[in-house]
């Protein structure tokens, strides 16, 4: 059994589904509830849905959402597992990426579960079609940018064996992002906080010009390349170094 | 008692985390009005400058204040959890009851200074890039005593609910809906946000834009006051139940 799959089967009495289904569907209910009441309908349709559907979640549920599933996945390691772990023949970089891995797949699929309650919720209100495309590639783009984010949370939650710094940490750099996001534009997702923030943004421009505070993201190659090439770079940079540190690490009592 | 409690925040690096989010909040209040553009309206006679920066702030602490509550709580009480303190304390003469009332001053008194210490910084901020308009010193303050009351009405929830269910997830997943209900009840009719302590965030927002000028809301000092009131009763009720019931 690969470290990958050792880590999928720990998922099995894990409440990370919880979060993984309840965040998007509870995102989407929110956001799309408030428009509704606010203004009386989605004057734009999917773009309206989208928009308000993927706006507060990409600021903070996301990136808090991958927190709390990097803290549940290392838990059960603290928990009386840590010295067996560093001591198994498996290498630290296999553990690291194992972790990374499992953080990354879940948190790609809560985007899948948001893109699949945001077409549901469409088609009950009546909108016509489905889901325009270019959200189906945005959610793309959100699941690999989510990659370094997950690396990062993991490696805290891996030195933190509390539950919740690592939460509070994600709470305050996501916000400190979204500032950073504001002022210094594009230039600020050296962040993983503020890449997968922007990633979130991808396609979502209203024709009347309403949209989020953010910089535009364009689905454009120049866009889409700049995410691609600093997700990988990122995840990379950071499962090297998560690994390097815990090789060095002592063992725990 | 509450000595103590301070020095277990020491080490649980609570007030490290409180100035932190202190900067957060000054940060992602700055970033908004400036992705707002407050830098065209400086000189505007009407206060668009100053609207633009205490909505900014409502909408910083609506944001954040939900989840930094949660982790503030769940981490005091998690020491409890972690190190058999509940049965420490009580043989020591203080119940469980007891021990979370003093856990709520001492957590309620860096949650107070974080909000006052926000506004103040933000009233700097705005001199410091001239607004020319008065400073609407009033309005600042009453909004800052209406969040104060969201802010200690949730803090007393997520503290009972962190004493009883040992499993973070619990209160960290009441955070993330709290956030949610802070954000988007503002979309509700007014009488849903009476109903959770999240809901008088909303309440609390000062400033809102009309059309394409940001106005000065009614604030409903009332209403929130009697929902801090209700939430203070059903804390002090429950702790007393606490202090009654075995473990």
């Amino acid at each position: 059994m690969t470290s990958i799959q050792a880590e999928f089967s720990k998922l099995k009495r894990s409440a990370s589904i919880v979060i993984v289904f309840l965040l998007p569907v509870v995102s989407v209910v929110a956001g799309t509830t408030s428009t509704l009441m606010a203004e009386g309908g989605l004057e734009e349709g999917w773009h309206t849905l989208w928009v308000r559907a993927i706006g507060f979640y990409g600021m903070l549920e996301l990136p808090v959402g991958v927190a709390i599933l990097a803290s549940l996945v290392w838990r059960v390691e603290h928990k009386n597992n840590w010295n067996a772990l560093m001591n198994t023949k498996i290498s630290t970089r296999q553990v690291v990426l194992g972790k990374i891995v499992v953080v990354g797949v879940l948190a790609a699929v809560m985007q899948v579960v948001m893109l699949a309650v945001v077409t549901a919720l469409g088609m009950t209100l009546g909108l016509p079609g489905t889901v325009p495309v270019q959200y189906v590639w945005a959610s793309l783009i959100v699941m690999l940018a989510g990659f370094p984010l997950a690396a990062w949370q993991s490696a805290l939650s891996s030195w933190s064996r509390a539950f919740a710094p690592p939460v509070a940490i994600a709470l305050t750099l996501a916000g400190l992002s979204v500032g950073a996001l504001l002022v210094a534009g594009r230039a600020a997702i050296v962040s993983p906080y503020a890449l997968l923030t922007h990633a979130t943004q991808f396609g979502s421009l209203l024709s009347g010009g309403g949209r989020t505070s953010f910089p535009p993201a364009f689905l454009t190659l120049d866009g889409i390349g700049v995410v691609v090439v600093t997700s990988l770079t990122v995840t990379v940079l950071i499962w090297l170094a998560h690994s390097a540190v815990l090789d060095r690490a002592d063992i725990r009592s | 008692m509450i000595r103590n409690e301070f020095a277990k925040m020491r080490r649980l690096k609570v007030g490290a985390l409180a100035l932190l989010m202190l900067g957060v909040v000054f940060a992602m209040a700055v970033g908004m009005a400036m992705g707002s553009g407050i830098g065209f309206h400086l000189g505007d006679a009407d206060g668009y400058a100053w609207k633009l920066l205490l909505m900014s702030q409502a909408g910083a602490v609506n944001f954040l204040g939900p989840l930094l509550i949660a982790v503030l709580a769940s981490r005091q009480v998690e020491i409890e959890h972690r190190g058999g303190g509940w049965l420490l304390s009580a043989t020591a003469g203080i119940t469980p009851g007891r021990l979370c009332r003093v856990k709520a001053v001492a957590l309620g008194a860096v949650l107070v200074a974080v909000i006052w210490l926000s506004t103040v910084s933000l009233m700097g901020a705005g001199t410091l890039l001239r607004i020319t308009a008065p400073m609407p010193v009033w309005n600042w303050i009453g909004y800052t005593s209406l969040a104060t009351v969201a802010c200690l009405s949730s803090l007393g929830v997520q503290l009972l609910l962190s004493a009883r269910v040992e499993n973070q997830l619990a209160s960290l997943g009441l955070g993330v809906l709290g956030a949610f209900i802070a954000v988007f009840s503002t979309a509700f009719p007014r009488w849903i946000s009476y109903l959770t302590p999240w809901g008088c965030f909303s309440l609390a927002t000062p400033v809102d834009f009309v059309g394409n000028n940001p106005e000065y809301l009614s604030m409903p000092y009332l209403g929130v006051s009697i929902v801090g009131l209700l939430a203070a009763s059903g804390f002090a009720c429950v702790t007393w139940r606490f202090d009654r019931k075995e473990s």
